[in-house]
């Protein structure tokens, strides 16, 4: 019991991880978002992009990145899909009060969401060494104010679709 | 020395017959057990087998759709457990082989998902999750390959922890919990003697190769930084230094409790009781006395040099012992000078000094074997 216990535990615990991620992912309402790139210059940098989000100006921000704050958004008139910042205030007040919001901390006078970070192919890399001018990221928010990043889009196209138009075209 | 040079030297004693030095030799030969060296080169053959598994997936991993690349993973995970598992009741090489694969296949899959959801990750909670997925297994090993590997683990997460969250509001609290640790791990070294004792052991190797080694440096310049009071203003350190105290006590009692009798216990928990009434009435009384600064370079000293005088006792290293326990004593009677100077400024006051300097003294000449015995026992 005990070695099929010790076995199984971690077997249990990736498969429910990834049974959360999946859920967050497939649920939530989607919406679209503009971002910024910007270079860190990681230490363990890999093949990924990293970015803000810009939806939310900088005033609104203070530096309290151990605490969690939520930042309160609004769909566009024209189009419901896309989000605009309004506020950063304290998630009990965003909760009753924002049509939308996603839970994060402030560092730097940025909101930081935790889905900041997007993975891309080795064989894509060289198209992509910074975001492209004009991304948005597409992101599901779950009424809980969770966010998860789906995809990222460069105008009408993902963002892989357009680093490989970007390298047929050297 | 080996196990012939010794049988050689008894023999010429007379302590034991030629045959019987004979028969010993042949019996350590047939229940030998396999080097650290074997175990060393598989974890190495291990590593490289896995590094070529990830570069075959690599290569093509393009052309794979996020789906089939977690499917992929999920029925080789499986394939592993089942192989490990089958192989459990095995012992040797090849079974604690399997149960460090299958851990390090854990942490591949770790990052493979969190590569395929986008997650930000700050490092180290990858390797919290990843430790607490294979704290179980830690039970089963026999070699201690696991059990290094994971508290190596733990080392780095909480170092990468430490790095990450480390600011002038949290750096106490960073500070406090990161020198607790190797109590923590002697403790429960002790905690889970006979019960797992590749953990235990494993436990309390990385528990004193902590305290001997980083800490003792750490220590000496915390004890610098403290009395020149550079730390920023903004350290909120509070009540924190307590932590490591309940720490070291911790692992004290442990490990008595290895012979476990209702008496000690009793004598115990007084101990406990009498230890943190100590603590808590004394702490604020320094902190207000003294400032933040010195007692956060003050307590560090001390836990790291008694730390080393532990491992001194241990190792049967009787100088080094009081080598250590001088500069405690030095140590104790400084931050007595710094508490209450005022007091050498009066022929009272330092009669008075000099009385706790010479009752310092008898005590520990008086109780000097009996802490050496029980330092050496702990370890």
């Amino acid at each position: 019991m005990k070695k099929v216990l010790a076995i199984s535990f971690p077997l249990i615990g990736l498969f429910l991880w990834t049974l959360s991620l999946e859920f967050k992912q497939s649920s939530g309402k989607e919406y679209q978002v503009s971002i910024e790139g910007y270079d860190p210059r990681d230490l363990l940098s890999g093949h990924y992009l990293r970015f803000r989000l810009t939806f939310i100006p900088k005033s609104e921000c203070r530096d309290n990145h151990s605490e969690q704050v939520c930042a309160c958004f609004a769909s566009t008139k024209e189009n419901p899909n896309i989000l605009e910042g309004i506020e950063v205030k304290s998630c009990v007040s965003a909760a009753t009060m924002c049509p939308v919001f996603i839970e994060g901390t402030c560092s730097a006078g940025r909101f930081l969401a935790g889905i900041e970070r997007y993975y891309i192919p080795e064989a894509l890399a060289p198209a992509l060494s910074t975001i492209p001018d004009g991304a948005t990221a597409i992101v599901g928010v779950s009424g809980q104010g969770s966010a998860v990043l789906k995809d990222l889009r460069v105008g009408p196209e993902s963002i892989e679709e357009y680093a490989r138009k970007q390298l047929e075209q050297r | 020395m080996s196990s012939n040079k010794f049988l050689k030297r008894w023999h010429s004693a007379g302590l034991i017959s030629a045959e019987q030095a004979r028969r010993i030799e042949e019996y350590e030969q047939e229940h030998a057990s396999a080097s650290w060296v074997l175990y060393g080169l598989t974890g190495l053959g291990v590593l490289v087998v896995l590094v070529g598994v990830i570069s075959i997936i690599a290569a093509n991993w393009m052309v794979l759709a996020d789906g089939v690349k977690l499917v992929l993973y999920g029925v080789s995970l499986l394939a592993l457990a089942a192989v490990t598992f089958i192989r459990l009741s095995t012992p040797g090489v090849v079974r604690e082989a399997l149960l460090c694969a299958f851990g390090l296949y854990i942490l591949a899959g770790i990052g493979l998902i969190g590569q395929l959801y986008h997650l930000e990750s700050d490092g180290y909670t990858a390797l919290f999750f990843w430790l607490a997925l294979l704290l179980p297994m830690q039970f089963l090993t026999e070699s201690r390959l696991l059990n290094n590997l994971w508290f190596l683990g733990l080392f780095i997460a909480v170092s990468l922890w430490n790095v990450e969250s480390f600011a002038d509001d949290t750096a106490a609290r960073n500070v406090f919990i990161t020198v607790s640790l190797p109590y923590l791990f002697i403790g429960l070294g002790y905690c889970f003697g006979s019960r797992a004792e590749a953990f235990s052991i494993a436990a309390r190797i990385w528990g004193f190769a902590v305290l001997l080694l980083p800490f003792a440096i750490g220590g000496n310049i915390a004890w610098s930084v403290g009395n020149r009071g550079i730390l920023p203003e903004s350290w909120q350190v509070g009540l924190w230094p307590l932590l490591p105290l309940f720490g070291v006590l911790f692992a004290a009692i442990m490990a008595q409790a290895r012979d476990f009798k209702r008496s000690t216990l009793i004598t115990g928990a007084i101990y406990t009781v009498l230890v943190t009434s100590f603590l808590i009435s004394v702490l604020p009384l320094m902190l207000r006395l003294q400032g933040e600064y010195s007692l956060v370079g003050c307590v560090l000293f001390i836990i790291a040099w008694g730390g080393a005088a532990a491992v001194a006792a241990g190792m049967d290293r009787k100088r080094l012992f009081d080598c250590a326990a001088l500069v405690i004593g030095i140590r104790f009677i400084v931050v007595y000078f710094q508490v209450f100077g005022s007091l050498a400024a009066t022929g009272l006051g330092l009669i008075l000094s000099g009385g706790v300097i010479l009752g310092s003294a008898y005590v520990w000449f008086r109780f000097r074997g009996r802490v050496a015995k029980a330092f050496k026992d702990a370890v």
